[in-house]
């Protein structure tokens, strides 16, 4: 004859049992699409790129030929309008193959007639997708002076620090260093009006800033208070997007201005 | 069936000494040798009064009168818990003994008080990997946790898994949910004193456990007369066990290192030192330079409290008095440097304090002032933006001073109030606040009583651990200052309390409580701004709880605790959302059955789920690179974003565990063996502490992240 606390205690556990079962994973329902726009306007560049595609929410199919496995959105009108209130239409980006055009990319010449940058200046993008979504958002390019190049210099890694100072700049939220070598690819800090990098500095990766053989190309440049909301934080599952100043959309419209580059030989 | 007290310090409560001495006098009844005491507790509560060591006296003049043979008397002593509850108001107080604590399952090997404690009511952990406590809807940093009276900053090991109090140098913990009188401040929610033990019985005593994750030793005993000495230790090593099969696959352990020692010194002068040093390992080899990488976080704490006790005060006082006054020190490391720096984080705390209190005790009043100064040196930095840690730099010094004046007064046979004020001021703030308390016990009989209480309290040192992410590793403390100012709350309680038998209670309470300018860890905090480390949050938490407990007198010991708790948060936008730490329902049932040769002890826990905030989609974030004029997306650095759904919009399912143990008790020669086998998740639920979704699949998935599986371990506990 089975004990009754015997009899409770394997009732229990019988009907625990199954709670050890759940799945571990569902399918996540489909959600509301979302448009993404970046866009940087660079004082020293001769083109601008606007990039216009839609998050993944699961709402529509996707393929893994399009930029970076999110959905671009083409066909959209896509224009920045200078203060002098004649908004300029991007031009649609060619293919490879020649053909038009590739989706999602939206391309602005600084040429006479075209989008010539002014420090100083307010810049406005309006986005308009062909389902009649609009974006739109307003960049204020720092009034940085002319670039300023430093002569090149033999970098004795073990031994040496990377040391750079700049006067501020006007409208600049804040700078950005970039260190572009063969090895590393591109390193990126965001910094004041100075910055101070051991020659032994390693990446979060554990590769070094400064590779041995390589030249290591840096340039700073200020940057506005878009560019840098947006790129100076870390998006987490619990905090959302890193913070955007458009309207209609995620992502930047944010602007550059380059103020000083050199170059090191790292030994 | 009475437990016997070993070596108790002797005690006498106002009203029985008049109650007591009366009665003898009239019975003509002499003592002789030794005054006439109840042994009541280990250590003395606030309205308990202490005898003075020369007390004896009086009762050798009434020794040399002619002695009366008395006949064998049976004495138990009441619970402590009984003893606060006739003499206190003592709202929403809990205390677990190390008897409970040693009989109740273990949690991953290892008995832990503070896990023991999360399964009282009003006392909630969001999962088993948090290092917080949830106080009646409160947030995580929003609990003072004391060693004898001396904070500690981050009392967990292993990002919350393990507390780093060792069980065998706890005697008790003392927690207060709600409502605490005058003499305890600086957080919103709740107060957790954990007391050293003190063993002074002659010769060298101790006890070794060993078990699959930890080996811990403890020893103590008298020391002279009229004192005690203790020192514990314990050390994890897995790293070393894991080492043997594969090196550096699990390069962590932590280790604690626990001192106390109290003494009488002459002129009746009590001094008491305790001292904590417990440190967490993480060290790794980076896969570039083959250079030995360290991650270290620990607490130390040393703290020295000196007491006397009074018979000869002023009338105005009372009859007796105790004066007090402590001194401490409690710092908090942590140093993470990767990468040759590529990522460095460093949290420091200093904390350096000194208190003083006295208490005044007469029949109907218990008179206290206390004061305390302390000083704390804070810094947190991270230097790189990486998700969980907000990547800024801040050093700052916080001075506070606080004063509280508080009375406790036997109005009526049937009516205690406990009434009192505290002030804190706090330098470089230019704030300071008056804090009234007040809290009344009014007894229908004399197992019957009804409660309330009503307090400001404030808080001025915050976590910048966010509350929304489940996993909660460490505390990284930052003060006030000029741009970020003092949390407030108010608490109301009110409650019923009933001795149901001299070893069993049933307490229900239900609070409210309201706070302002709570702040909370700005996600998105900037590096280059001051001000911007916290957003402000108001809102209101309001539940309440029951407990339902059995003391150990007998083969059984255990309770039931349920809580309900409603929590409402509001941002600096006027957007309402229930918090992270928002449980809507939270029942255990704990008990231990102790048999002649075995002692069988289980948990069940049954928890509603928390809110979560939903992913709703992801994207790439690309980056512009003025080299090429076009975009890239760095692989070596994360750059997807998540498209977050409304503020804590969903919850997570409900969970629901159940943790054994079974002890075998024996006990050859002087040693007493206990080898034990433990199974935490016996049927290994699935409970569900957080989603991870994936919308890079197709269709999007969400998986389901678990908290701790089925976890069988067996140890062996030696104690002599």
């Amino acid at each position: 004859m089975i004990r009754p606390w015997r009899a409770i205690a394997g009732s229990v556990f019988l009907l625990a049992l199954p709670a050890a079962c759940m799945n571990l994973e569902d399918p996540a329902p489909a959600t509301e699409s979302q448009l993404v726009v970046h866009g940087v306007l660079d004082t020293w560049a001769s083109e601008h790129y606007v990039l216009v595609y839609r998050a993944r929410t699961g709402a529509r199919d996707t393929n893994s030929v399009n930029v970076a496995g999110d959905e671009p959105v083409g066909g959209a009108l896509v224009t920045i309008t200078p203060p002098n209130g004649s908004p300029i239409a991007a031009a649609r980006l060619a293919d490879s193959s020649g053909a038009c055009c590739v989706p999602g990319e939206y391309l602005f010449n600084s040429v006479p007639g075209g989008l010539v940058l002014t420090p100083g200046v307010t810049y406005s993008l309006h986005v308009r997708t062909a389902s009649g979504e609009e974006v739109s958002g307003t960049t204020t390019i720092p009034q940085a002076p002319n670039l300023m190049g430093l002569a090149g210099k033999v970098f004795l890694r073990l031994r040496d620090t990377l040391r750079l100072s700049w006067p501020r700049v006007s409208g600049a939220r804040s700078y950005e260093v970039i260190l572009r070598s063969r090895s590393l690819g591109l390193y990126r800090t965001f910094t004041d009006t100075s910055v101070v990098l051991p020659g032994t500095t390693l990446t979060l990766d554990g590769d070094m800033v400064f590779p041995p053989g390589d030249q290591v190309s840096v340039l700073v440049s200020a940057v506005d208070a878009n560019y840098y909301d947006y790129y100076r934080a870390q998006s987490d599952p619990f905090a959302g997007v890193a913070p955007s100043h458009l309207t209609g959309a995620v992502g930047v419209f944010g602007s550059i201005a380059p103020i000083l580059v050199t170059f090191l030989e790292v030994r | 069936m009475g437990s016997s007290l070993r070596s108790p310090r002797i005690y006498l409560v106002s009203q029985a000494l008049r109650a007591c001495s009366s009665s003898l006098r009239r019975l003509g009844v002499l003592v002789g040798g030794a005054s006439l005491l109840a042994p009541v507790a280990a250590a003395p509560a606030r309205a308990q009064r202490p005898t003075a060591p020369d007390s004896a006296r009086s009762a050798d003049s009434l020794g040399r009168r002619r002695p009366v043979m008395l006949p064998t008397v049976r004495t138990e002593a009441p619970r402590p818990e009984r003893r606060l509850f006739e003499t206190k108001p003592n709202v929403s107080a809990l205390s677990v003994t190390s008897r409970e604590l040693t009989s109740a399952p273990r949690f991953f090997a290892e008995a832990d008080v503070l896990r023991s404690l999360q399964l009282m009511p009003g006392v909630e952990a969001r999962n088993d990997y948090t290092a917080g406590m949830n106080v009646r809807g409160g947030e995580a940093d929003q609990n003072l946790v004391l060693l004898d009276g001396y904070p500690v900053y981050n009392p967990f090991h292993f990002g919350g898994l393990f507390g780093t109090f060792i069980d065998p140098a706890v005697s008790r913990v003392d927690m207060l949910t709600g409502g605490f009188p005058a003499p305890y401040g600086g957080r919103l929610s709740s107060v957790l004193n954990v007391r050293s033990a003190e063993d002074d019985r002659h010769g060298l005593h101790g006890t070794s456990e060993v078990s699959l994750v930890a080996s811990t030793l403890s020893l103590g005993g008298a020391l002279g007369s009229g004192g005690s000495w203790l020192v514990a230790g314990r050390r994890t090593y897995a790293d070393q066990a894991i080492n043997l099969v594969k090196k550096n696959a699990f390069p962590y352990h932590f280790f604690d290192l626990e001192t106390h020692v109290a003494h009488t010194l002459p002129g009746g002068l009590r001094l008491a030192v305790t001292g904590y040093g417990g440190d967490d390992l993480l060290h790794f080899e980076s896969t570039t330079e083959g250079e030995r990488q360290d991650v270290l976080w620990g607490n130390r704490v040393v703290g020295a409290t000196l007491s006397k006790a009074f018979l000869g005060v002023p009338r105005l006082l009372g009859d007796s008095a105790v004066i007090e006054q402590r001194v401490s020190q409690s710092r908090f490391d942590l140093d993470a440097k990767i990468s040759g720096g590529g990522f460095s984080m460093g949290s420091t705390v200093r904390d350096v304090r000194a208190a003083g209190s006295m208490s005044a005790y007469s029949t109907d009043h218990t008179h206290s002032i206390g004061y305390e100064v302390a000083g704390q040196r804070l810094a947190y930095a991270v230097n790189y933006p990486v998700p969980l840690f907000p990547p800024d730099s801040l050093e700052q010094r916080v001075r506070s001073v606080s004063a509280y004046v508080d009375e406790l007064w036997r109005l009526t046979p049937s009516l205690l109030v406990e009434g009192g004020v505290r002030y804190d001021g706090l330098s470089g703030t230019h704030s300071s606040t008056l804090l009234p308390r007040l809290s009344v016990k009014y007894f229908l009989n004399q197992n019957l009583a009804l409660t309330a209480a009503v307090g400001e309290y404030a808080q001025w040192i915050r976590s910048m651990a966010r509350e929304d992410i489940p996993l909660r590793p460490v505390d990284y403390w930052i003060g006030s200052d000029s741009l970020t100012p003092m949390s407030r709350a108010r608490h109301y309680v009110i409650g019923m309390e009933r001795w149901v038998t001299p070893s069993r209670t049933f307490r229900v309470e239900a609070f409210y409580k309201r706070y302002s300018q709570l702040l909370e860890p700005n996600p998105f905090d900037d590096p280059q701004r001051a001000d911007d480390e916290f957003l402000p949050v108001t809102g209101w938490s309001t539940g309440a709880d029951l407990l339902l407990r059995q003391f150990e007198s007998g083969r059984f010991g255990g309770w039931i605790a349920y809580t309900y708790t409603l929590n409402s948060r509001t941002d600096a936008n006027g957007y309402r959302f229930f918090p992270s730490q928002d449980r809507r329902h939270d029942v255990n049932l704990v008990g231990s059955w102790r048999f002649p040769r075995y002692t069988v002890a289980a948990r069940f826990n049954l928890a509603t789920g928390t809110p979560y905030t939903r992913i709703l989609g992801e994207f790439r974030r690309f980056r512009y690179n003025p080299f090429t004029e076009g975009y890239t997306s760095q692989s070596n650095v994360p750059e997807l974003q998540f498209l977050a759904g409304p503020h804590n919009g969903e919850r997570l399912p409900i969970s629901q565990r159940l943790d054994i143990s079974v002890t075998h008790n024996f006990v050859p020669a002087r040693l007493t063996v206990t080898p034990y086998l433990s199974i935490m998740n016996l049927y290994n639920a699935h409970n569900v502490f957080g989603y991870a979704f994936d919308y890079t699949a197709t269709p999007p998935t969400r998986i389901s992240l678990p908290q701790l599986p089925i976890f069988p371990t067996i140890g062996l506990s030696m104690s002599w």
